[in-house]
């Protein structure tokens, strides 16, 4: 056991000798990260939240009964919080709006839909157009007011008109008819103004109730620690099998020698993620952005953050830790692992909700030590339960650890 | 007296060492030859005791190295071929690892470690090191527990003809003091050191008597 103490000195020694080169790479990385994750954060996704959503609308709109529509939907109903109309003359106009980010979508009314509205037929429908490309919260928004407008303008109204000309043909004189049809309008309009919740959204794919900027901050900083292994990597290359060998001559088994390099290893992906959260903490207190999840924004509630971090850390550096075990030669090393956690970090939703994935890859996003860290720092974030996430942690570490000690018995051979 | 007895390797269907035997006396230098492949290393390392053999004994003074870890570490001690040391440090660091501050002190003020040269650069880092200083520094490294027995793989190889010698003068004189040195070498100059010298060809282990005539020695390898 003095073999395995004075190793564990040696490789302390080794990684604070490596430390300038490692806090540069950190540095750039974390720049590089804090930048996208403010422009995450400004950016139309994070502001979705708060902003109303321009849908464009195309053609005659003089008709009585679409003029009403359009004009319940932009000042009446509940919707009008979050939908602003603007109406176009061509579409043309409104292709170039869509095209500029200007709205969202347009709804083109037709000529045919107008008379088919007047003719109380449903065979002709509005015309929707949104862009193409990744289904994010915008579509999920613009496919529920177009179904929110369908509903308005098409059914309802068709169904006052069709009972407005029933009592004409069935000989109701004209100022009954107006009276009935008034009442019904303006029950129809009492109905609307009532309503609330205009979209029951579950999920927008920012997963299990994390606010957008939470669930971001989580996805980054996941990303970041997933990361910072990879900056240490120069840790891992001055290491050779002769040193293996050597070590284990005299003693060292492939079992201290992983312990006592993993033990550095860890202690300096944990003290660089405590000073970045402090970097964080300041840049919260600045007011650049806020995190309504981490209550207060308090030192106390960042410090417990912090701590409640530090499985994360243990298990990403273990993971680390097996792949450069793992992997043989300096690019096999740099870019092999970089390759891997990009698509760890982006399967698991880092990057992008993992909602608008398939389910079988959903389930292996989640299932993937990087998922997993992501879901018990959502816990943490939202105080949840996070025993079963600590422990499936728990249990990717003791594998990593083991693999690396096999290969490492493997390498000394 | 060391003794290696009907030591066994096999990987997969590939008998490596197939039933090795020799024995070397104290104060013994053996030279071990054979093409590259042929199983040098890994009877070497079988010795270190980072592999396990299939069936064979490893003794030293009737002691049964292959089943007591402790006395084969106190009483063998392994240089690869490659350089172990751990390179971002200096050679004070790597020796601090295997050396008490005041046993390292001694040793550079006139011991091993002085008759190695490494006094001479004990401050400055391995990846400034040039081949022949690691070389030094390794055994310096290697010689902590004052073996009895010295395993070396390829010690001089691409190593200056200065350099060489101060490693030989080494040898010699931990020949004359009582250790056992047991070289794996493709180098004549080793050859010449070693006072007997084997061939391993296909697993088997035969004696060899190097008289200088080098087109013989490679029509047996």
């Amino acid at each position: 056991m003095v073999k395995f103490r004075d190793y564990l000195i040696i490789q302390y020694k080794r990684i604070f000798k490596l430390l300038p080169g490692i806090v540069a790479m950190i540095l750039v990385v974390a720049a590089l990260l804090g930048a996208a994750g403010v422009a995450l954060m400004y950016s139309d996704a994070y502001n979705e939240e708060q902003q109303r959503y321009k849908l464009g609308v195309v053609g005659d709109t003089d008709d009585e009964m679409i003029s009403l529509g359009v004009y319940m939907i932009g000042t009446l109903d509940e919707s009008r919080y979050m939908i602003e109309l603007v109406e176009f003359d061509d579409e043309e106009a409104a292709k170039d709006a869509m095209r500029s980010a200007d709205i969202s979508a347009y709804i083109v009314i037709t000529e045919e839909f107008s008379d088919a509205l007047n003719a109380m037929t449903n065979d002709s429908k509005l015309k929707y157009y949104a862009t193409s490309g990744q289904k994010g919260i915008s579509n999920v928004m613009m496919d529920e007011i177009a179904a929110i407008a369908t509903n308005i303008i098409v059914y309802s109204e068709t169904g006052i008109c069709t009972l407005r000309e029933i009592m004409k043909q069935e000989g109701f004189d004209k100022a009954t008819r107006h009276e009935n049809i008034d009442d019904l309008f303006m029950i129809y309009l009492a109905a609307l103004m009532i309503r609330t919740n205009v979209a029951e959204i579950t999920e927008l794919g920012l997963s299990d109730g994390l606010s957008t900027p939470a669930y971001y901050f989580a996805g980054i900083l996941s990303f970041f620690m997933l990361l910072l292994s990879f900056c240490a990597i120069s840790f891992f290359l001055g290491q050779k099998n002769a040193q293996y060998k050597f070590m284990g001559s005299k003693g060292v088994t492939a079992r201290y020698q992983i312990v006592a390099e993993y033990i550095p290893f860890l202690t300096i992906n944990v003290l660089c993620t405590a000073v970045t959260l402090g970097v964080m903490f300041v840049v919260m207190q600045m007011g650049i952005f806020d995190i309504q999840e981490i209550a207060g924004n308090t030192i106390r509630n960042f410090l417990n953050f912090g701590i409640k971090l530090i499985p994360v850390c243990i298990m990403f550096s273990a993971l680390g830790f097996m792949i450069f075990e793992i992997l043989i030669g300096v690019i096999n090393k740099i870019l092999v692992a970089f390759m891997l956690y990009i698509g760890m970090g982006y399967v698991s939703g880092y990057f992008y909700p993992k909602t608008f994935f398939p389910e079988l890859v959903q389930k292996i996003g989640e299932s993937i030590p990087s998922g997993v860290a992501f879901g018990y720092m959502g816990e943490v974030l939202k105080r949840g339960h996070e025993e079963k996430y600590l422990l499936a942690m728990l249990g990717y570490t003791i594998a990593f650890l083991i693999v690396s000690m096999v290969l490492r018995h493997q390498k000394m051979k | 007296m060391i003794e290696i007895k009907n030591i066994k390797k096999k990987y997969k269907r590939h008998h490596v060492l197939n039933g090795v035997d020799f024995v070397v006396e104290p104060g013994e230098i053996v030279g071990i030859l054979g093409e590259n492949g042929s199983g040098k290393s890994t009877l070497l390392t079988i010795m270190a005791g980072l592999q396990k053999p299939d069936s064979g004994f490893f003794n030293i003074d009737g002691k049964d190295l292959l089943k007591n870890t402790r006395i084969r570490n106190e009483l063998v001690s392994y240089v690869p071929q490659e350089t172990p040391l751990i390179t971002e440090l200096t050679a004070w660091d790597n020796l601090r690892m295997w050396y008490t501050p005041e046993k390292l002190k001694k040793e550079l003020e006139g011991g091993f470690l002085a008759m190695l040269g490494i006094d001479q650069f004990i401050k400055v880092p391995v990846n400034q090191m040039s081949g022949g200083m690691k070389k030094r520094l390794t055994i310096g490294c290697a010689i902590n527990s004052n073996p009895k027995l010295l395993l070396l793989d390829e010690p001089t190889a691409a190593l200056d003809l200065v350099c060489k010698e101060r490693i030989y003068t080494y040898f010699e004189q931990f020949k004359r003091q009582g250790g056992s040195l047991i070289i794996a070498t493709h180098e004549v100059q080793e050859i010449e050191l070693c006072d007997k010298c084997f061939i391993l060809k296909e697993g088997v282990l035969s004696p060899y008597k190097y008289d200088g005539d080098i087109p013989h020695l490679i029509g047996r390898l």
